[in-house]
C-alpha cells in the first residue's frame, strides 16, 4: 500500500441518507459521525432498522449518500464515480458477507485471490501463506465451495477480505448463519487480524457474543449513534441492548 | 392451479416472449411460403381463367412421358392438317395454329439477353381472333419476320422501345427484327416474368416452330354450341390417343395446374428450411424451459409440499408451453403474411414476376401455424416437464439452488444410441437415395450429438477458452460460467450447431462438387471448347455446321438431348451425337463394345445405367420416344461413367429420326493442330457470327463457371440457413439471461469485491463467445461428416472427389464468434447495470 499514512483507517463525518421522496422518505442515516482508527476491530450494533446495514453500504462505497464525507485511508469516498469506486472496494476495502461469499465456479485459492486477479496484481506469496495458515485452510485451497463447510466457507471468505490488505475489512453478519463453534473460529480470526497484524475491523451485527469480540462498540438506532462502548464483553453488550429494548 | 400457471407465465414474460420468438420465426418461414404459393395460385388460376375467355376448345399433343410443362415440353406439335379438320367440325366458329417455343433474344446493343430464371418464349400473334390471349398496348400488330411484339414487362426492364431492332434466334441463324408494339398478357405485363416475342403466325412457324405444324390449336365456337360439346365434337373427329383436347375451363386448370406446380417445387424448399427452423428453435425451447424449471425448483416444490399432484404440477408447465406455442404460432402467422411479400420480392429479383392480387391465409395455413407452434414447443417441454413433475417436496425446504449436475454416463449412452441409429438412417437413405429417412438420419444424427456432447463439453470449452483465461481474470471467470454446467452449454451450442452443420455440408458437397469438376474436365473432356447459351437452353443445330467449315477448328461434336423412356429405367434423357467426333471431344473410356463405330438402331449406355437396366452389350433395350413410339435398340457399347456423356447415346441420325425438335444443347469443339488459342476462338466468333447467344469457354472458364454456378447455389442455400443461426444465437442469448438473472448474487459479489462494469461484460461475452464457437465447431465437424457421407453416396452422379471446405470453415469461425459477441451485448448489459447492493441482497 502507498497510502500516506493517515490516523483513521475509516472516517465519516455527518452522513445522512434517505429513500424515498416526500411524506414516503425514510430517514435511513441521520447524521452519523464516526472514525475507526488504525488497527481497531469495531462493531456497529443496533436492532433491525436502526440502519446499521445501511451505514456499512454507505462506508463500504455499496451505496451513496445524500450528504456527508466518508474518508477512507484518506481518501474520499462520496463522490466518486463507479468506476473508482469499485476500484476503491477493489483495492482498498474486503469484504465478508453472511452469505454467498464465494464463486462456486472458483477453488478456495482462486476465491481468495480474487479481488488481486480482478486488479492484475500479483500476490505477495508470503502475506498469502500467512493469511491462508491463520484462517487453517491450507490443506483445502484446492476444493470449491460446494466442497466446504459454512464455516470453512467464511475462512475463506475471510481471509480473501484481508489478501490484499486493504485499508479496512467489512464484514455483515458474518456469523449470522453458523453454529456458535464456527463462529467463534471466524470471529476469532479477525480479532488477532487486527490485533496482531494491524487490520482494520468493522463488523455489523446484531450478536453480543460477536460484539464481544470487538475492540469498541457503537449502538445505531433509528439511523444515529447513539452510545458506544470501549472495551466490550458480551454480558455488558447484552445489557446494553436490554436497556434499548426496554426504552424502546 | 390454473391460476397460478397464469400468474407465474405473467411473471416470466420476458423469458418466454424470447422462447417464443424462436418457435414464431421457423413458423413465419412456413406461413410465408403457404401465403405465397397459395396467393400465387390464385392469381394465376383467375388470370388464366379470363385470358382464355375468347377460347372454346384447345388441341395440342399428348404429352408423352407425362411430365408437366416445368419440366420440358414432351408433347408433338400439331399437324396442319389437323387443323383442317377441326376447322369443318360443326360447330367451330374459327380455329388457329399457335407456336411457342423457347427462343432466345438479342438486345439492340448485339448482346444476348439473359434470364435469371423465367425463359424467353418465341410466340404466334394472331390479329384480331378472339382466341388470341395477348393483347396490344401499343404500336400495331407485327407482319412479317421483320415485325415483332414485344411483352410490356419486357420492354420496361430491357429499357426497349417501338422502332428499335433486335435479334431473335429460334431455329435457325439470328434474325433482326423491328419492335412494332407492346403487348400485355391478358391484364398483366407478363407471364411471371416470361419474356415474349410474337411474330406473326406464318413468321413464328418458320422462326421457332415446326414447318407445317402448331403447338396448339386455340378454337372458338359458333353461339348456342357449350365447350363440352365442342370438346366431345373435336376429339371424335381426331385420332384416339394423340390429342388432348380440352375445355378452355380444363386448359386453363392444365396451365395454372403447371405454374402451381412448379410453385410447389419453390414451397416445399422453403418449408424444409422453416422445419430445420422449427427444430432448432425446439432446442432453445427445450433450454428455455429446463432452466426454468430448475431455478424454479423451490417454487415448483412447495406447490408439491402444498397437495399439487405430479400431474398438476407437469400440466402446469405444459400449460406454459402451449401458451407459448400458441403465441409463437399466432405471431408466425402474422409475420409470415409480411415475409410472403417478402419471398415475392425475392422472385422479382430472380426475375420471376407475379402479378399482383389478394393475400391468401388459407385454413390449413392457420392450423399448421397453431398446430405445429404448438406441437413443437410441448414436445420440446416434454422433458423439463416431466422433471418439474417429479420434484420432490422436500426440495423446497433445501439451500441450494439448481441442482448439481449427475453422472453423465448414462445420458452419454442413450445419446450414442441415438446417435448411432441416425448414423445407420443416413447412410442407409443416402445408399438408397430415400430423402425421408437422410432427414429422421440428420435429424436424429444431431439430438445423439447435442445428447452426448455435455462428456466433452468441459475439455474442450476449457480448451477453446484458454486464450481468453490467459488474457485476464474476465476471461478465467467466463471461462468457468461456461464450462460449470455442460448439459446447458452443451444444449445452447447444439442450437447453432444444427444450422452450421448444414452449411458446413452442402460446403463440402460444393467443393467437392468443384474439386470434382476440375477433376472431370482433365480426365473426361477432350474439347478445347465448350459452346452453349446462358442457361443451357437449346440453340441452333446450324452452329455445328457453320464451325465445321473453319479450318482451324478439328473436332465438332453437337449434343442433344431429348427425354425417351428407357426399358424398364423409366424417362431419361439421352443424347444424340456423332461417334466418330464424341471421341475427339470426351475421353470416353469404353468398357465394352465398340462406341466409334455405333451405328444406327444402337444405343451406348454408361456404366451406372447399364447396372440400372441390368444389361450388357447386345441386349436389346425398348426405347419409347415422342414422336415414333416404342423402338427396339441393341446395346452398342458400355462407357465409364463420364460427367459430360450422361447416361444414354444414340447417333445423330437415329436422334433426327426419333426427335422433332432438332436443336441442341452443346456443342464441343477441338482445335485443329498447330492452332494458336487465339487462332482457335476467333475462328469460332467468326462461326458464331449470326448466333450471339451462343457463348465460347475453354476448359479453364468452363471449369470457372461451373464453380461459380455451384457457389451460388451455396450462398443461396446458406443464406436460408441463416434463419436458424439466428435463431439460435437468439437462443444464446436466451441462456445468457437466464443465466445472469440465476447467478445475480455472484455477480453482485463480483462487483463488491472489485470487478468493474467493463470486465463483467467482458466475462459474459466469453462465455458467449466460447459457447457460440463450440457450437460452430461441433456443426463443422458434424456438418463436414455429413458431406462426407453425401459426397460418397453422390460418386455415381459425378462427384467424385471429396475437399474441406477450409475458408468456408474459418468464415464460420469467425462468424460464430463474432455472434457470439452480438448474443452477449443484452444479457451483457443486463448484468452490469445490476446494482450491487440489491444484487447483494437477492435472496
Amino acid at each position: 500500500m502507498t497510502t500516506p499514512p493517515h490516523p483513521a483507517a475509516v472516517l465519516a463525518v455527518d452522513v445522512r441518507k434517505s429513500y424515498g421522496k416526500g411524506e414516503t422518505a425514510v430517514t435511513a442515516l441521520a447524521g452519523v459521525s464516526l472514525e475507526v482508527p488504525r488497527g481497531q476491530m469495531l462493531a456497529v450494533m443496533g436492532p433491525s432498522g436502526s440502519g446499521k446495514s445501511t451505514l456499512m453500504h454507505c462506508l463500504a462505497g455499496l451505496d451513496t449518500v445524500d450528504t456527508g464525507s466518508i474518508e477512507i485511508g484518506g481518501t474520499q469516498v462520496v463522490g466518486l464515480g463507479d468506476k473508482q469506486l469499485t476500484a476503491l472496494r477493489r483495492d482498498r476495502v474486503g469484504f465478508v458477507f453472511q452469505q454467498f461469499n464465494l464463486l462456486p465456479t472458483l477453488t478456495a485459492g482462486e476465491n481468495i485471490l480474487l479481488p488481486l486477479d480482478i486488479a492484475g496484481k500479483k500476490p505477495d506469496k508470503a502475506w498469502y501463506d500467512e493469511v491462508v495458515g491463520a484462517v487453517g485452510l491450507a490443506d483445502r485451497l484446492s476444493h470449491r465451495p460446494a466442497e466446504l463447510s459454512g464455516g470453512q466457507q467464511q475462512r475463506v471468505a475471510c481471509a480473501r477480505a484481508l489478501v490484499t490488505k486493504p485499508d479496512v475489512v467489512f464484514a455483515d453478519e458474518p456469523t449470522g448463519n453458523l453454529d456458535s463453534r464456527s463462529g467463534a473460529e471466524v470471529l476469532s480470526f479477525l480479532q488477532a487480524s487486527a490485533r496482531d497484524k494491524g487490520q482494520t475491523v468493522v463488523i455489523v451485527t446484531h450478536d453480543p457474543v460477536a460484539a464481544g469480540y470487538a475492540d469498541k462498540v457503537v449502538f445505531l438506532a433509528d439511523g444515529l449513534i447513539v452510545d458506544h462502548m470501549d472495551a466490550p464483553t458480551s454480558e455488558k453488550v447484552l445489557e446494553r441492548m436490554k436497556r434499548f429494548e426496554a426504552s424502546a | 392451479m390454473l391460476r397460478a400457471t397464469w400468474r407465474g407465465l405473467l411473471s416470466r414474460k420476458l423469458r418466454l416472449l424470447l422462447a417464443s420468438l424462436s418457435v414464431l420465426l421457423g413458423i413465419s418461414f412456413a406461413a410465408g411460403a403457404y401465403v405465397l404459393t397459395d396467393s400465387i395460385g390464385k392469381v394465376f388460376d383467375n388470370l388464366f381463367a379470363t385470358i382464355n375467355q375468347g377460347t372454346a376448345v384447345t388441341v395440342q399433343g399428348v404429352s408423352a412421358f407425362g411430365t408437366s410443362g416445368f419440366d420440358g415440353n414432351d408433347r408433338e406439335p400439331v399437324p396442319q392438317s389437323v387443323l383442317d379438320d377441326v376447322s369443318k367440325v360443326p360447330g367451330v366458329s374459327s380455329a388457329v395454329g399457335a407456336v411457342g417455343q423457347p427462343t432466345s433474344l438479342i438486345l439492340p446493343n448485339g448482346k444476348a439477353f439473359k434470364s435469371a430464371g423465367p425463359p424467353v418464349l418465341g410466340v404466334s400473334y394472331h390479329q384480331d381472333s378472339p382466341q388470341e390471349t395477348l393483347t396490344i398496348v401499343r404500336g400495331s400488330a407485327p407482319k412479317g419476320l421483320g415485325q415483332v411484339l414485344v411483352d410490356a414487362n419486357t420492354v420496361t426492364k430491357q429499357h426497349l422501345a417501338i422502332g428499335e431492332t433486335i435479334g431473335v434466334i429460334g431455329n435457325g441463324p439470328q434474325q433482326k427484327a423491328t419492335i412494332v408494339g407492346v403487348a400485355r398478357f391478358g391484364s398483366t405485363n407478363s407471364l411471371a416474368g416470361a419474356t415474349l416475342l410474337a411474330f406473326d403466325p406464318p413468321s413464328a412457324q418458320q422462326l421457332f416452330g415446326t414447318p407445317g405444324a402448331w403447338d396448339a390449336l386455340s378454337i372458338s365456337a359458333q353461339p348456342g354450341v357449350s365447350d363440352t360439346v365442342l370438346r366431345d365434337r373435336i376429339a371424335a373427329a381426331l385420332p384416339a390417343d394423340k390429342y388432348d383436347v380440352l375445355t378452355s375451363a380444363q386448359s386453363a386448370a392444365q396451365q395454372s395446374g403447371d405454374i402451381k406446380k412448379g410453385l410447389s417445387f419453390f414451397n416445399t424448399f422453403l418449408q424444409y428450411f422453416a422445419r430445420i427452423a422449427l427444430f432448432v428453435g425446439a432446442f432453445l425451447i427445450f433450454n428455455t424451459f429446463s432452466m426454468l424449471v430448475a431455478q424454479r425448483t423451490r417454487e415448483l416444490a412447495l406447490m408439491r409440499a402444498l397437495g399439487a399432484s405430479r400431474g398438476q404440477v407437469l400440466r402446469s408447465v405444459l400449460t406454459e408451453a402451449v401458451a407459448v406455442g400458441l403465441v409463437g404460432g399466432l405471431g408466425g402467422l402474422g409475420l409470415g403474411v409480411l415475409l410472403a411479400k417478402g419471398f415475392q420480392a425475392l422472385l422479382s429479383a430472380i426475375g420471376i414476376e407475379i402479378p399482383k392480387g389478394p393475400t391468401v391465409v388459407e385454413t390449413r395455413t392457420v392450423v399448421y401455424c397453431l398446430v405445429a407452434g404448438v406441437l413443437v414447443t410441448v414436445v420440446a417441454a416434454a422433458i423439463p416437464a416431466r422433471r418439474a413433475g417429479r420434484m420432490a417436496p422436500v426440495q423446497a425446504l433445501r439451500e441450494s439452488g439448481p441442482a448439481e449436475s449427475k453422472s453423465l454416463r448414462t445420458r452419454t449412452l442413450v445419446g450414442a444410441v441415438i446417435l448411432g441409429l441416425g448414423v445407420v438412417a443416413l447412410v442407409g437413405g443416402l445408399a438408397q437415395g430415400a430423402i425421408a429417412l437422410v432427414g429422421i438420419g440428420a435429424l436424429l444424427s444431431f439430438i445423439g450429438v447435442t445428447v452426448v456432447s455435455p462428456v466433452f463439453t468441459r475439455p474442450v470449452v476449457g480448451l477453446l477458452a484458454a486464450p481468453f483465461a490467459r488474457v485476464g481474470v474476465a476471461g478465467r471467470l467466463g471461462r468457468g460460467n461456461a464450462m460449470r454446467n455442460p448439459r446447458r452449454t452443451s444444449t445452447t451450442a447444439a442450437a447453432l450447431m444444427i444450422g452450421l452443420a448444414l452449411v458446413a455440408a452442402i460446403s463440402t458437397l460444393g467443393s467437392s462438387a468443384k474439386k470434382s469438376i476440375v477433376a472431370a474436365v482433365a480426365t473426361s473432356l477432350g474439347a478445347d471448347y465448350v459452346l452453349h447459351t446462358d442457361q443451357y437452353q437449346p440453340f441452333s443445330p446450324d452452329v455445328a455446321a457453320a464451325l465445321s467449315k473453319q479450318p482451324e477448328i478439328g473436332k465438332v461434336a453437337a449434343f442433344t438431348q431429348a427425354r425417351a423412356k428407357i426399358g424398364k429405367a423409366g424417362t431419361s434423357s439421352i443424347q444424340g451425337v456423332d461417334p466418330s467426333s464424341l471421341q475427339a471431344v470426351l475421353r470416353l473410356k469404353v468398357l465394352s463394345g465398340d462406341l466409334s463405330g455405333l451405328r444406327d438402331d444402337q444405343l451406348a449406355v454408361s456404366k451406372a445405367e447399364a447396372k440400372n437396366l441390368g444389361a450388357k452389350v447386345g441386349d436389346t433395350i425398348e426405347v419409347s420416344w415422342a414422336k415414333t413410339g416404342t423402338q427396339p435398340m441393341t446395346v452398342g457399347a458400355v462407357f465409364d461413367n463420364n460427367q459430360f456423356a450422361g447416361g444414354y447415346l444414340v447417333t445423330a441420325s437415329d436422334y433426327a429420326r426419333n426427335v422433332t425438335d432438332k436443336k441442341v444443347v452443346v456443342v464441343a469443339v477441338t482445335a485443329a493442330a498447330s492452332t494458336t488459342p487465339a487462332q482457335s476462338r476467333a475462328a469460332i466468333e467468326r462461326g458464331l457470327a449470326s448466333f450471339p447467344n451462343v457463348q465460347i469457354e475453354d476448359q479453364a472458364e468452363f471449369v470457372k463457371k461451373q464453380g461459380a454456378q455451384i457457389d451460388g447455389i451455396l450462398n443461396f442455400i446458406t443464406g436460408l440457413l441463416l434463419l436458424s443461426v439466428l435463431i439460435a444465437v437468439l437462443g444464446i442469448i436466451n441462456t445468457l439471461a437466464l443465466s445472469v438473472i440465476e447467478r445475480t448474487r455472484e455477480l453482485g459479489l463480483l462487483r463488491a469485491v472489485g470487478l468493474q462494469r467493463r470486465q463483467l461484460k467482458r466475462m459474459i461475452r466469453v462465455e458467449s463467445i466460447v459457447i457460440a464457437v463450440f457450437g460452430a465447431l461441433l456443426g463443422l465437424v458434424v456438418g463436414v461428416a455429413f458431406g462426407w457421407a453425401l459426397v460418397s453416396a453422390l460418386h455415381d452422379a459425378g462427384i467424385t472427389d471429396f475437399a474441406i471446405p477450409w475458408a468456408r470453415i474459418v468464415e464460420v469461425l469467425v462468424i460464430a464468434a463474432l455472434g457470439g459477441v452480438l448474443a452477449a451485448a443484452l444479457p451483457a448489459r443486463r448484468a452490469a447495470k445490476l446494482k450491487v447492493l440489491d444484487a447483494i441482497a437477492t435472496d
